[in-house]
């Protein structure tokens, strides 16, 4: 009960702040909370007739993502993955907005900006098939580069061991522009009095790198790894289904939890199976980032999301 | 990865008794009214009797308006709204309905399918084929049609080959109604003739898929630039096989000749194994293009002209039609020949209409159904579009582009005709076309004895985990044993091994066991 005064005291108080924050609590309401329903499905053997009420099977719609070799290689991957792509986006991404804003030259600091960004406004469909051009049997890297530098030919599409290294360097080239923008746009948040401050008593910029930027930094990156955290269990489809262009014979090291659920299901199209599969993706996701704010806590409180 | 969201609960409501007796006080009327079916095609005589004609007659009058809401497989198209509207009026006159049509291709269709049924959208028809039918229908999406077929789908029955109603067929009841088309098609190639001209080529001594070699090995050595066989992704492999074999579920199939329908692994069959190592033969002495494994898309390289044969499913008529389409001329030839022709239950189930459990009006969607079998007009407005916008009559069966219209600039144009329903053989032909195509067909058709298994769905309910673990590693792991990029002897153990992790022995054995029991309940 007093709770709940003092939350009606703060919603009078902070009436604009709340109001402001109104459509995207509706939004996620709306988006990720009334459909959570669904999750029951996960549980029954669903049928368009009983919908809901389709009979209970337990844990049954869950047994394919364990069964076979497949259950292993697709959560290791999954997860190496993930954490690899998670670190390098936030190394490169933080180094590279600190070099774009040390730059004193404005107008070329934004033209690097906008380049390094605009992959990320193009499609995977789009992504794969630039791959494709230059590794594919007849693509620039067999006709042009090979012979240029004299060395054999390599059939990229059915040697897995390249994969790793392929798909890291297009996830990065892609994706790394839009942590940029976000560390630039924290970098910018920082008091410019802490600079001035710095250059009074002599430091360097890698001091002022060092000491001010990096450690003013910090939450954000903490933030920011969270949010990729809770999603370590779920992979992006485009990146491992188009870019290695559905190839059997890449799966040791390109298929992912998404692309075998993808696989699994698109033939029986199994409402149930697949509520299964995103369930089991979200609840592992949970635990993470909750394991993940525990271990930030211990090592200093401040650093705790929640 | 979604699952239930936004789903509506929604219950099926039967047709009312409000609606039966309004339909017996509107008998009365039905002197009135019978001059109506006069304005039906000639079709229609001939398949109902003058009895039927009154009770039809009867039903035109009482039927509430009601608006069918329907999807179809078929290109996004320009002038849809036009046809619709056109259509809407001549169902007004038939059925008194007006209609939605909803029309989306091979890139979208099937996602679209899932999404529809998942919502629990009210849909009247809808287009369905081969193992989606097998999903669907025990997850209860579709209505059973048998007694709506035999109180307003007379010329249903009347028009379409038995076999299949049977294809159509899950335990004892029909769920769909297919497509009256070619039955089954014979894998083969097609050949630039430009090029099979310049050698002298004789394809009459092809009896099976490796007859071609010599061929291939003459354009290898002395047309460079030319790829001797295009493929993509081993789909050469994939219509040579279906030849032999009959799929029963993802990588499980059964010999066309076995009367037993022993089930075993599509790539374990002496004939299939056979064609995987004529397969890597191939690719090895480069008769197969290089990229084989990851090409999606070989049309550039057809319409250039850059490939001697390909692949292809064929029927009568094949060559003209991709002629037409590709600007120079080609022959097809079978890559069986001598040999008995099957139909499976894949070819008959390939298109096919249901009535989805969320339909408001399911009689009004089967009279729908039925006028596609023999309303020339209704059938061909979906096929063509309009007369004299369109499409221009040369004479009463064959028809060309409209005054002023051409391929490119026609708002009514690529669709898959065999997607629309009905019966093709009431489909206008066109100038190009031979005038006796659908008599061909016919032979075509009557050359074909159906498999042991019509009239069987495989249902993966018992084994549904393994079912999808084994469709993962199915769906992904052939390609490169069609394609020839791999030995089958090295390359098959390991995905054997893979499959049987995934618990693909137990799928057999259900497939079997489901398999030996119908084919006991037929004797």
């Amino acid at each position: 009960m007093r709770a709940l005064s003092s939350f009606l005291k703060e919603l009078k108080s902070n009436k604009e702040m709340f109001l402001m924050l109104l459509p995207a609590f509706i939004f996620v309401l709306i988006n990720n909370y009334i459909p959570m329903f669904g999750i029951i499905l996960a549980f029954k053997d669903f049928n368009y007739l009983d919908r809901f009420g389709s009979p209970w099977v337990g844990f049954r719609n869950f047994e394919f993502m364990f069964m076979s070799e497949a259950a292993w290689r697709t959560t290791r991957n999954t997860i190496g993955y993930n954490l690899l792509f998670i670190m390098l986006n936030l190394l490169l991404g933080v180094a590279v907005a600190i070099i774009l804003n040390e730059l004193r030259h404005r107008l070329l600091a934004k033209l690097y900006q906008s380049v390094i960004f605009l992959p990320y406004f193009l499609s995977w469909v789009i992504i794969a098939y630039l791959a494709y051009s230059i590794l594919s049997p007849n693509g620039l890297f067999n006709m042009s580069i090979a012979p240029f530098l004299g060395i054999e030919k390599i059939d990229w599409y059915t040697e897995p061991k390249y994969w790793p290294y392929i798909l890291t360097a297009v996830q990065i080239w892609k994706t790394i522009g839009y942590g940029i923008v976000i560390y630039l746009a924290g970098i910018s948040g920082i008091d410019q009095a802490y600079y001035e401050a710095a250059v009074l008593d002599g430091a360097s910029k890698a001091q002022q790198v060092t000491q001010i930027t990096i450690p003013l930094l910090v939450p954000m990156m903490i933030v920011t790894t969270f949010l990729a955290l809770g999603n370590i269990f779920r992979s992006d489809f485009g990146l491992f289904y188009q870019v290695p262009m559905q190839q059997g014979l890449l799966q040791p090291t390109t298929d992912v939890l998404d692309t075998y659920i993808y696989n699994s299901l698109i033939f029986t199209g199994d409402i149930a199976m697949s509520s299964a599969a995103g369930f089991y993706q979200s609840v592992v996701g949970f635990f993470v980032v909750i394991a993940a704010n525990w271990a930030a806590g211990k090592i200093s409180q401040d650093n705790r999301v929640f | 990865m979604t699952n239930g969201r936004g789903c509506i609960m929604k219950t099926f409501k039967k047709a009312s008794a409000l609606f039966l007796a309004a339909l017996m006080l509107a008998a009365q009327s039905a002197c009135q009214s019978a001059s109506k079916t006069e304005n039906a095609p000639a079709g229609t005589a001939a398949a109902a009797t003058q009895g039927d004609q009154a009770a039809q007659a009867t039903q035109e009058a009482s039927l509430k308006p009601y608006q069918l809401n329907c999807y179809f497989l078929a290109p996004q198209v320009k002038d849809l709204p036009m046809v619709q509207e056109k259509l809407s009026e001549l169902l007004t006159d038939r059925i008194n309905a007006t209609i939605k049509l909803n029309y989306f291709w091979f890139d979208s269709y099937t996602d679209k399918q899932k999404l529809v049924i998942a919502s629990g959208e009210a849909v009247d028809t809808m287009f369905v084929q081969g193992f989606d039918f097998n999903n669907y229908v025990p997850q209860k999406a579709f209505l059973p049609l048998d007694s709506l077929i035999a109180e307003y789908g007379k010329n249903i029955t009347a028009n379409i080959n038995p076999l299949y109603l049977l294809s159509a067929t899950y335990k004892g009841e029909i769920f769909a109604i297919p497509t009256q088309k070619d039955m089954f098609g014979v894998g083969g190639v097609l050949v630039n003739k430009a090029l099979a001209d310049k050698y002298g080529f004789d394809f009459s001594g092809v009896k099976v898929p490796a007859d071609f070699e010599p061929m291939l090995k003459t354009i290898k050595e002395n047309e460079p630039g030319i790829i001797p066989l295009l493929s993509t992704q081993g789909d050469h492999t994939v219509y040579f096989t279906n030849n032999l074999l009959a799929m029963v579920s993802w990588g499980i199939s059964h010999l066309k000749t076995d009367p037993e329908a022993k089930v075993k692994l599509s790539y374990e069959f002496p004939e299939s194994i056979e064609l995987t190592r004529l397969a890597e033969d191939w690719y090895k002495k480069g008769y197969v293009n290089n990229d084989v494994a990851t090409l999606q898309d070989g049309m550039p390289q057809k319409k250039a002209q850059k490939a001697f044969m390909w692949a292809e499913q064929l029927k009568p008529g094949k060559a003209e039609e991709m002629s037409a389409q590709l600007g120079y001329e080609l022959i097809q030839v079978y890559a069986h020949n001598d040999m008995q022709y099957y139909t499976s239950s894949m070819d008959l189930t390939a298109s096919m209409l249901a009535i989805n459990r969320t339909s408001k009006d399911p009689e009004r969607a089967m009279m729908f159904i039925d006028l596609l079998f023999h309303d020339k007009e209704v059938k061909n407005l979906l096929d063509w579009g309009i007369e004299g916008v369109h499409y221009k009559k040369v004479n009463e069966n064959q028809i060309d582009y409209a005054d002023g219209v051409t391929a490119e600039t026609s708002g009514y144009t690529g669709l898959g005709q065999w997607a629309m329903g009905g019966s093709q053989l009431i489909d206008y032909l066109w100038v190009n076309e031979a005038p006796d195509k659908w008599e061909k067909m016919q032979e075509f058709n009557d050359s074909c004895i159906p498999t042991s298994l019509i009239g069987f769905a495989y249902s993966q309910d018992n084994v549904k985990s393994e079912a999808a673990a084994v469709s993962a590693i199915v769906s992904t792991q052939m390609a490169p044993l069609a394609s020839g990029i791999v030995n089958y002897d090295e390359y098959w153990p390991t995905v054997r091994k893979q499959l049987e992790d995934a618990g693909v022995n137990k799928v057999l054995e259900d497939a079997q066991r489901q398999v030996d029991e119908f084919i006991a309940s037929q004797k």
